[in-house]
């Protein structure tokens, strides 16, 4: 079989990444997630070439429609959520030749049937070669009945020479069991290599600069330890409440929304050793290395390590806003915590004794996702004289979202006669030095499922990992009724949260 | 905004740390007048750019507001005044910096613009090198016609990693193409060279490229054995334009064709033949009778024998705005991919240019080959 690597015209390409043909399968394709960010960015890909023309979208989902009505759709939702604003009709007109729609109940096998020879029609029309995304883009309790249905109808496994693989979006399971059932259940039809858990905060390009920033650069990795960190903090920062998800938000919480899978991917990345190459097993193996390491929080500690929170009323932006309790969808006696705060352990050697301390929580003063790396003093005070708030460690700020960039604290002498100390920001900004923009998460993701490429995926273990981290906190949770709210909107969080850090002699950063 | 131009007085040579002092002034300067936290200063590289005269200075000056908000540098631009009565120098410093956001900060980055007058035009390397930021890659743009015999060429590329130009400008074509394939032949070790010509042709390249990625087409590449490329021709001149011969040079190279005979043209088009082993192949370049900017690409077909005829096309569309793909096997016709057509800024052009380091060999073998080519074209 010929591959793009015997194409003596693909090299010098500007273009290296140029995928194979193939159909994307949208499960869910009628839903929100379809039109503001899959359509959008696989439009934007065929524009910037990086898809090849034997390329299909099919779309699946229970709303009847033809072909033509699905595409009309997927223009507006094009014209509306992509950056550009339009399409020409010309080029749109290309692009629609090969989106087509099968309408049907998940759970039907009559469909796959029907989608079985619609994906060898496209095939033969459009060259898509038998290659198959499946991305379900569904209620989370249809993930498993998809899956098996997919599996019956012999969908799962690749015609000779061609490539199967499924995106699964979060959140992969509600606790620890329904995780390893989920799991299991994609496991019976597919193969490990063949499921890409999406997690698009691995698409944020400043969460893919930390392995160049700690791998590419020789000054950083031999003070990444205990000997020269005193500790690290990651705050996920969020202004906004539910946004209208009450409901859904009222199952979920802070803890399973975003610190088990996201800040836990960022944690893992931070915490890992160096991989002995980039390939995306190689870096997976040591992410969950590292995230086998943490400290277990038993439910007898939870108390110990973990707080918990929920916004009141308050103000936020200059603007007044209600409470989590006065959200639409939510129960006005919900003890669900939109805030959370956690210190934790990873026992091993690089990292022994090192706190990390975590907080992620909705309706704080701004949005903002970042890791502050705190350094130890330095070891021989020869400035004695020098009032001690002015003899700060050094800080390393890594901060994804937003304004993307790596800020180094040192302090430096003031100009003058007697000795004092400032510690001014050596500021890298991703905005300030490459004026590009950086691609959507989603584009990234999309693309790199295409060419095979499952670096920025969660694996199997990793998912199980998180909830087995998160689950003595859940199950204490469940035990205690919380005194909710607990702090205002537009502040930074539970005294509490404050008090699980400075019981230690520390403080969160102002970010 | 820009920060008003601080000039050092003419003269025959410049203190360099006259110019270094005025950029620290202009710091402190930009430093004092923000209450927002302070301005961000960021260097990723220095530019130079030489200019052959100071006739586009406000192109230039748009080009660079462009450029240094992406890639924040310092900017030496040289203006090269050959024509002047007398030798001079003279420089004047500026800042550029991009407005602050809600969410980002001023980020301001440097310039020092240097007139060179008659015989100073030779030794402004000199000068420059010594106004380089240290560590940091130095691009050359050259927006001049490269030869090896201008020394003021010569002294910037050694001081340079990366060179780039702009084919489309060459006014005698075949000359001007062949002392650039000398250049690139002759002198493998110097400066990566690149052109804003080349980077034109890279959606061309990429999608004459992804036909032969397809498994059931790549066995029909080695089967190639006819080439036409249909171009806008250049208004002043006869000649086949640079980006047509650019991408004939490429085909030949990737494809291991080799310059067998002569040119056999006629007032349309020109045919080239080539040979791969015992295999005889041609490059037909034809003028297009389509509205299309000169110079531009209209049409290539990549074609195989008559006998299990397969044919491969990139099209501009007749309004020009799109760019459209088709394949035909036999009496088959395979389906067409339509595209926006993208006709890059000069500005969004040096900006991707300044991505890049290193060698571009491929492009290096196209203008070779395609110098072979323009060498037996007999004009």
């Amino acid at each position: 079989m010929s591959s793009k690597n015997d194409n003596p015209l693909r090299e010098g390409v500007r273009l290296e990444r140029a995928a194979d043909p193939c159909t994307v399968v949208i499960f869910g394709a009628s839903g929100d997630l379809t039109k503001r960010k899959l359509l959008p960015a696989l439009y934007r890909l065929t524009q910037e070439r990086l898809l090849p023309a034997e390329f299909a979208v099919l779309g699946f989902s229970r709303s009847p429609m033809s072909h033509e009505e699905f595409r009309d759709k997927m223009k507006d939702a094009i014209v509306t959520y992509s950056e550009a604003k339009r399409v020409d009709e010309a080029v749109w007109q290309s692009f629609a030749q090969g989106i087509y729609y099968i309408a049907g109940d998940i759970n039907d096998p009559d469909c796959y049937q029907r989608m079985t020879e619609l994906l060898d029609q496209i095939d033969r029309e459009r060259g898509t070669a038998g290659n198959r995304v499946f991305y379900l883009s569904v209620a989370p309790s249809l993930y498993s009945e998809a899956i098996e249905q997919i599996g019956a109808a012999n969908l799962a496994r690749p015609k000779q020479g061609s490539w199967t693989r499924i995106i699964i979006e979060k959140p992969f399971g509600h606790d620890l069991e329904s995780a390893k059932q989920l799991n299991q259940d994609v496991a019976k039809v597919f193969e490990e290599e063949q499921v890409y858990r999406i997690d698009h905060y691995l698409g944020k390009e400043t969460v893919q600069n930390l392995l160049v920033f700690r791998f590419a650069n020789g000054i950083f990795e031999p003070i990444w330890n205990h000997r020269y960190i005193d500790h690290v903090q990651i705050t996920n920062a969020e202004a906004i409440g539910v946004e209208g998800r009450g409901g859904y938000y009222e199952t979920a919480g802070v803890l399973r929304d975003m610190i088990q899978n996201h800040v836990f991917q960022v944690l893992s990345l931070v915490a890992m050793e160096p991989p002995i190459s980039l390939s995306a097993n190689a870096v997976r193996d040591e992410k969950i290395k590292a995230m086998q390491a943490v400290r277990p929080i038993s439910v007898e500690t939870v108390a110990e390590y973990v707080v918990r929170g929920q916004y009141g009323p308050g103000s936020v932006g200059g603007k007044q806003v209600e409470g989590y309790r006065e959200e639409p969808g939510v129960n006005p006696e919900s003890a669900t915590e939109t805030y959370a705060a956690l210190k934790m352990y990873f026992d091993n050697w690089r990292w022994a004794g090192v706190p990390f301390y975590i907080r992620s929580g909705k309706r704080l003063p701004k949005r903002v996702t970042e890791i502050a790396i705190h350094f130890r003093q330095a070891p021989h005070l020869l400035f004695r004289n020098i009032p001690s708030q002015q003899l700060e460690p050094n800080v390393l700020v890594v901060r994804i979202q937003p304004d993307e960039g790596i800020t180094l604290r040192v302090g430096a002498k003031v100009p003058g006669q007697i000795t004092r100390i400032r510690w001014v920001n050596m500021d890298f900004r991703y905005g300030a030095s490459f004026g590009v923009s950086s691609p959507e998460a989603y584009e990234r993701l999309l693309l790199d499922c295409i060419l095979g490429d499952s670096t920025l995926y969660a694996r199997r273990d990793m998912t199980e990992r998180g909830w087995e981290i998160v689950m003595p906190i859940l199950e204490a949770w469940q035990s205690a009724k919380p005194a909710f709210p607990n702090y205002e909107a537009g502040t930074w969080g539970p005294e509490e949260g404050d008090e699980l850090i400075e019981k230690d002699g520390r403080q969160w950063r102002k970010p | 905004m820009n920060e008003q131009p601080q000039s050092l007085n003419p003269k025959a040579s410049i203190d360099v740390s006259a110019i270094e002092r005025e950029l620290t002034s202009l710091w402190k300067q930009a430093g004092e007048d923000e209450d927002n936290g302070g301005i961000i200063r960021a260097s990723l590289l220095n530019l130079i750019i030489y200019a052959p005269s100071d006739d586009d200075l406000t192109k230039l000056d748009d080009i660079l507001t462009d450029v240094t908000a992406a890639h924040p540098c310092r900017a030496i631009l040289t203006i090269a005044d050959r024509q002047a009565e007398q030798s001079s120098l003279s420089a004047e410093v500026t800042s550029r910096c991009t407005l602050p956001t809600a969410a980002t900060k001023q980020v301001c980055c440097e310039q020092v613009t240097i007139t060179a007058r008659k015989a100073q035009v030779d030794t402004v390397a000199s000068l420059i090198v010594q106004l380089l930021l240290s560590d940091l890659p130095v691009y050359l743009w050259w927006r001049a016609v490269p030869r090896l015999d201008d020394k003021a060429f010569h002294h910037l590329v050694e001081i340079s990693n990366r060179v780039v130009i702009d084919s489309a400008d060459f006014r005698e074509t075949y000359r001007d193409l062949a002392s650039l394939a000398d250049i690139l032949r002759d002198n493998p070790r110097w400066a990566a060279f690149s052109d804003l010509n080349w980077a034109r042709l890279t959606a061309w390249r990429a999608l004459l490229a992804g036909f032969y990625d397809v498994t059931e087409y790549r066995p029909l590449l080695d089967q190639l054995n006819r080439i036409v490329i249909e171009y806008s021709p250049l208004e002043e001149s006869e000649a086949i334009p640079a980006r047509a011969l650019l991408l004939g040079g490429w085909l030949a190279s990737r494809l291991g064709w080799s310059v067998a005979g002569g040119a056999k043209t006629t007032p349309e088009s020109t045919l080239f033949e080539l040979s791969a082993g015992e295999k005889q192949l041609t490059i037909e370049f034809t003028r297009t009778s389509r509205q299309i900017e000169p110079g531009h690409l209209a049409l290539v077909t990549l074609g195989t024998p008559a006998n299990h005829a397969a044919s491969f096309t990139v099209r501009r569309s007749a309004d020009g705005k799109r760019i459209e793909t088709g394949a035909t096997l036999g009496e088959e016709k395979r389906f067409q991919r339509v595209l926006d057509y993208e006709d890059w800024s000069e500005s969004a052009l040096i900006g991707k240019e300044l991505d890049l380091l290193g060698h571009d060999r491929v492009y290096e073998q196209a203008v070779i080959r395609a110098g072979e080519m323009v060498a037996r074209s007999g004009a």
